[in-house]
């Protein structure tokens, strides 16, 4: 008998609705799992009591005939995502004491469907990073090998849901933040196109690029708990008001395209991680697909043009943090300019401080054409290559990382080489995309090693029933 | 592309309402140096001819009925503050 931790998302709904176990018993187990696996440091804050609270209250309701799509499921949210009366942190010193007087709109959604939120996962600070261990609460740990990273910055949501501390979790993917990590640990990762779910209570990184998606087990939980968030808000005024169903829902791939760009197997690329993708891309090819050869030119000017981009949006953003009407402030402060400066050298990490610091540095007088405005118009040429390529298939097919998970403590000290990671995975923010990152094969060492498929804007369906066929039929 | 000095990043440090070690100026200098290079790649096409993109979303002026919602609790808001006196923020004296 399946262990009710290993349970995907729908087994367990269908489970809680036939009442087979209770929301107590599964929320229990999983608060069990939290514990046992707690070397992982996938959770900054565990909610044991409001959990246990709401598996009975939506016990009670199922014994009263009721049900609703997530009622009594356990689920984690990133700690960058506002919970009312639940410390959020952003894993940042500065946010640590921190309560949101509101709900997210996605927690909203979450609370609607009847879910029971257990923790708030640890992730980089501020999402600022590609590891998870710019964490001020710790580094998250690998599910599959815990000597390496969990990828990041969702690294805490993607950890806790291969390890089995929860049923699905939200991530939030500024440059790649849901994917990359869920590809580290062998799940499955969705950022939406930008605009689909709103991002009102999604504390601010780079407000042109962030978006909420979901990371599970399978695919189908992940258009499940999809389809739960999306949706207008008129409480984000980039919120989308028109169909977010522009995909298409399909179970064979007889008339499908699938475009491979050039772009995205450059001759560095480690070979396990190539050959894994093309045999992907074979199996597509085998069961019905067309193969379409595409470029995407611009691609060797996105990181350059994410990292200027996203760098000036969180500088601003940023600025909001003056230690006075919310988050910490530094003791000892004479005057005003104490309370900003001492507060902001004292609780903001050095990742952040970086990022920051380039922010302003691109904006400020004198560098602005240079770069912020020039990387403006690289995004033009980014989103127009995408739109290009897409008019010819149906998605497009890449690595989501040049590498698999490293070990921990790698890399920490070369900010810049770091910053490749991401490679494959910041174009599809700039150009605002959809993203789902699968797992495709695995290295030498065992390491999950991930896919990715780009859509045309609101065509997630699209993309999960390519994601949900090769889930069947195609990992070796 | 131009040098990156300790002037521009004690500049930038002012800008960015942060306080730096000799150390910490001397790191951010050598990595405002590597990221520069890399953002030479934005050399590569005449930017006159392109127009910017500051949003993929061709929306503008999103508009909304200016109704009455319900207010944020007072008490709540105030709770987050690190120090407050009953219903203030308290800050240090402004005007010296």
């Amino acid at each position: 008998m399946t262990a009710l931790t290993d349970k995907t998302l729908l087994e367990i709904k269908s489970d809680l609705a036939a009442k087979r176990v209770s929301s107590t018993e599964v929320t229990k187990a999983i608060l069990g799992q939290i514990e046992d696996m707690k070397h992982l440091n996938a959770y900054v804050t565990v909610c044991a009591d409001q959990a246990l609270a709401s598996a009975a209250e939506a016990d009670a309701r199922i014994a009263a005939g009721e049900d609703a799509p997530l009622l009594g499921v356990p689920v984690a949210v990133k700690d960058n995502i506002c919970t009312d009366g639940i410390r959020t942190t952003c894993a940042s010193r500065f946010l640590e004491n921190y309560i949101p007087p509101y709900d997210a709109f996605v927690v909203k959604k979450l609370k609607e469907a009847g879910a029971v939120i257990v923790g708030k996962t640890n992730m980089d600070e501020f999402a600022m990073g590609s590891a998870s261990d710019f964490s001020a609460f710790g580094a998250v740990k690998n599910a599959v090998d815990p000597t390496r990273v969990a990828g990041g910055s969702s690294g805490g949501s993607a950890s806790a849901v291969a390890s089995r501390q929860c049923y699905a979790a939200l991530g939030s993917d500024t440059g790649g933040s849901i994917r990359q990590p869920a590809a580290f640990n062998g799940v499955v990762g969705l950022k939406p196109t930008y605009s689909a779910v709103s991002r009102y209570g999604l504390i601010a990184f780079a407000s042109s690029l962030d978006q909420i998606g979901p990371i599970t087990r399978t695919v189908a939980d992940c258009k499940y708990v999809y389809d739960i968030i999306k949706g207008h808000d008129k409480m984000d005024s980039t919120s989308y008001d028109g169909d977010l169903n522009q995909g298409e829902t399909f179970g064979t791939l007889k008339g499908r395209k699938i475009g491979v760009a050039k772009e995205f197997f450059p001759s560095a690329l480690s070979s396990e991680i190539k050959s894994a993708v093309e045999k992907a891309i074979g199996f597509y090819e085998a069961n019905g697909a067309e193969i379409v050869e595409t470029s995407i030119q611009s691609f060797d000017m996105a990181l350059a043009c994410y990292y200027i981009l996203s760098s000036a949006e969180a500088s601003s953003n940023l600025s909001r943090y003056d230690g006075i009407k919310y988050g910490k402030r530094a003791s000892g402060c004479k005057n005003l300019r104490d309370i900003y400066y001492k507060s902001r050298t004292e609780f903001f990490g050095p990742e952040v401080k970086r990022r920051i610091m380039l922010g302003n540095f691109v904006l400020s007088s004198g560098y602005y054409d240079a770069f912020y405005l020039r990387a403006s118009k690289a995004r033009t040429l980014i989103k127009q290559d995408f739109e290009d390529a897409l008019a010819k298939c149906d998605a497009l097919i890449c690595p989501i990382a040049p590498t698999t998970a490293w070990k921990i403590g790698r890399k920490v000290n070369n900010p810049a080489d770091a910053y490749l990671e991401d490679i494959f995975t910041v174009p599809v923010n700039i150009a605002g995309l959809p993203g789902l990152s699968l797992k495709c094969g695995e290295d030498k060492d065992g390491l999950p090693i991930g896919m990715q498929l780009i859509g045309r804007p609101y065509c997630e369906n699209t993309l999960l029933s390519l994601g949900e066929i090769f889930e069947k039929g195609g990992r070796a | 592309m131009e040098k990156i000095t300790t002037e521009t990043i004690r500049h930038t440090a002012m800008l960015s309402r942060i306080e730096l070690t000799e150390e910490e100026e001397r790191g951010m200098t050598e990595h405002f140096a590597a990221l520069l290079k890399q953002m030479e790649t934005l050399d590569s096409f005449d930017a006159a001819s392109v127009p910017a993109t500051a949003h993929i979303l061709s929306a503008v002026n999103v508009l909304r009925e200016d109704v009455a919602g319900e207010p944020f609790d007072r008490e709540k808001l105030l709770g987050c503050a690190p120090e407050r006196d009953e219903n203030s923020y308290i800050v240090p004296r402004v005007v010296e």
